[in-house]
């Protein structure tokens, strides 16, 4: 069971997609703003990030850009923005930033699942290559 | 005198520059004529009658008339052209008949009279051509005059010497008075383009400051369409979302999950909500503006009125709040438009509810005065800061303090603009971690 962080100030959609997140079997941990979603990482590293970008006392971006100075980028598991803003330059900024996608509000779980579990699958593709590595 | 000589030849489409030489044509024409009577005068008493003392009069009698007739036909250009003609002409005419090669100098000193007043009245090029004629004046006088002298007349050496400061000093008078009235006319024109100055400059802030409104607005549009999308995606995401956990549900039915369905469906309703709140604001804005809401007033029992409404609040706060009225004065029947009234008073209540959560409870005071009622609500939550109080009535603006609490920005502007169509104002006084204080304020009309 892989476990999913999710960073959004709007308890709703939180707890909704908390609770399609949990359908599909994955365990979730929330957060309400962005430095909560902070602090939570510093203590369990999860395997994949879901984050909003307009919040409160922190931003998405800044988030990211945080997660860095803490972790080497390699090792930060896959941060997928999931924003109402949908203009191309906040897409661009979030990509360049390192995220691994960028979805829109109004999302669509279905959606939103699939590129979960594609990311969730390269991961441990790659975790497994790195170990193999290091066998060899 | 100077605003009498000022409406000279008056035409309401002068320039200033026009206006200024109108004048000072006059002032150079009535100080010639004066000239040309003493002038004349003074040649009758040297050489008795005869063409040079004549000449003087014909001066006299071609340059009144026009200057008469420059003023009803309002053209000074007539007055301009007959007196440089004479100016020029007339003493010459004088130094071929007293003849003399010494007088014949002081022609030059006239003469310059001409040109120096195209230069002041005309263009250039009739400048030019004036110049020409002055130079053919010159050249013919030295060149015939001599043929004549003034010594062939009886003349003593007093009057002879009067007659040279007189044909001396005449023009330079003239020249005198007519620089002294063109600085004056200078200084006057400076002090008008002062004045111009600054009323432009006023003009300009003006400008510059609905410049800055324009840019505010260009602005506010712009945060309307990101505050918009913003707040449209936010509950479209949670519908979409909630609808489709509600399929992945359906798919594992269970008693067990019953409970969870109830949740799903209550949460789309909510956000539905919402989204019918958010677009009625849009829409109610969007009438404002196109001005197509009517103001139908009649006859309110205004402690009744404000009661029910207060009801209405208490009966749908979930943690058993509610607001207090209190009448001040003697209650009497208002005339007003009850359902403008109750959105507004509403809209205020509300707030005064949400921005409060967890401090006392609000309060609605009806004070009943002579001339005016005011209606004011009173709460004790998180205020408002203070640099934002003016933009607080603006459509789609939010304060800082209130990014956590949910709302579209658009409340108060429709509350303000609904009280002044009820031709009433809206007020507010507030302190960041104190309070709010809305007043509507009506002025009461004889029932």
């Amino acid at each position: 069971m892989s476990n999913i962080l999710i960073i959004e100030d709007e308890k709703v959609l939180r707890e909704t997609l908390t609770d399609i997140l949990e359908i599909n079997e994955y365990t979730v941990i929330q957060a309400a703003d962005g430095e909560e979603g902070v602090e939570i990482f510093t203590k369990t590293v999860p395997d994949l990030i879901i984050c909003d970008i307009n919040m409160p006392k922190m931003d998405g971006y800044d988030v990211l850009k945080m997660l860095e100075t803490l972790i080497p980028a390699s090792e930060i598991p896959p941060f997928i923005f999931l924003s109402a803003k949908t203009e191309q330059a906040s897409v661009r900024k979030g990509m360049n930033l390192g995220a691994v996608d960028y979805i829109t509000k109004p999302y669509s779980a279905s959606e939103l699942l699939k590129v979960i579990e594609l990311r969730l699958k390269k991961r441990k593709k790659l975790q497994a290559s790195l170990v193999q590595e290091e066998r060899a | 005198m100077y605003t009498l000589i000022s409406k000279y030849a008056y035409n309401a489409s002068d320039s200033e520059e026009i206006r200024l030489a109108k004048s000072l044509i006059l002032i150079i024409s009535i100080c010639c004529s004066f000239c040309s009577l003493v002038w004349s005068g003074l040649y009758y008493s040297l050489f008795g009658l005869g063409l040079t003392s004549i000449i003087p009069l014909i001066f006299v009698v071609l340059v009144i008339p026009a200057i008469f007739i420059s003023h009803f036909v309002s053209d000074y250009k007539i007055l301009v052209y007959t007196q440089l003609t004479c100016i020029v002409c007339l003493p010459t005419l004088i130094q071929w008949n007293l003849g003399s090669i010494h007088d014949s100098g002081f022609v030059i000193a006239w003469c310059f009279l001409g040109p120096l007043g195209a230069l002041l009245f005309l263009k250039e090029k009739h400048a030019r051509i004036w110049m020409l004629i002055f130079l053919l004046i010159v050249g013919i006088t030295v060149i015939v005059a001599p043929t004549f002298s003034m010594d062939r007349a009886q003349v003593t050496k007093n009057a002879r010497m009067a007659f040279y400061l007189m044909n001396i000093g005449a023009p330079f008078l003239v020249i005198f008075i007519a620089t002294t009235y063109f600085i004056k006319g200078l200084r006057k024109q400076k002090e008008r383009f002062i004045s111009l100055l600054q009323k432009t400059n006023e003009k300009n802030q003006i400008i510059e400051e609905s410049l800055e409104r324009e840019k505010e607005l260009g602005l506010l549009k712009t945060s309307f369409v990101s505050t918009a999308s913003h707040q449209f995606r936010t509950p479209l995401a949670a519908i979409r979302s909630n609808s489709e956990l509600l399929e992945m549900l359906a798919r594992s039915v269970g008693k067990e999950q019953e409970d969870k369905h109830r949740k799903v469906t209550h949460r789309i309703k909510e956000e539905i909500a919402k989204m019918i709140e958010l677009m009625d604001d849009v829409l109610i804005l969007g009438k404002l503006t196109d001005g197509k809401v009517h103001y139908s007033p009649q006859e309110v029992d205004l402690v009744d009125f404000c009661k029910k409404l207060a009801k209405e609040f208490d009966g749908i706060q979930s943690n058993g709040r509610g607001i207090n009225v209190r009448i001040n004065g003697k209650p009497y029947n208002v005339h007003l438009d009850p359902k403008l009234l109750t959105h507004s008073l509403s809209n205020l209540i509300s707030n005064a509810f949400k921005y409060s959560v967890g401090k006392d409870n609000p309060e609605l005071t009806i004070h009943f005065k002579p001339k005016e009622f005011v209606l004011s609500i009173k709460d004790y939550g998180i205020g408002i800061p203070k640099g934002e109080l003016k933009k607080l009535f603006q459509p789609f603006f939010r304060a800082e303090n209130v990014i956590d609490i949910k709302g579209t920005g658009l409340g108060l502007s429709i509350a303000k603009e609904y009280i002044e169509m009820n031709k009433g104002t809206l007020t507010v006084n507030s302190t960041e971690g104190i309070g709010s204080i809305f007043e509507i304020k009506i002025k009461t009309h004889e029932l």
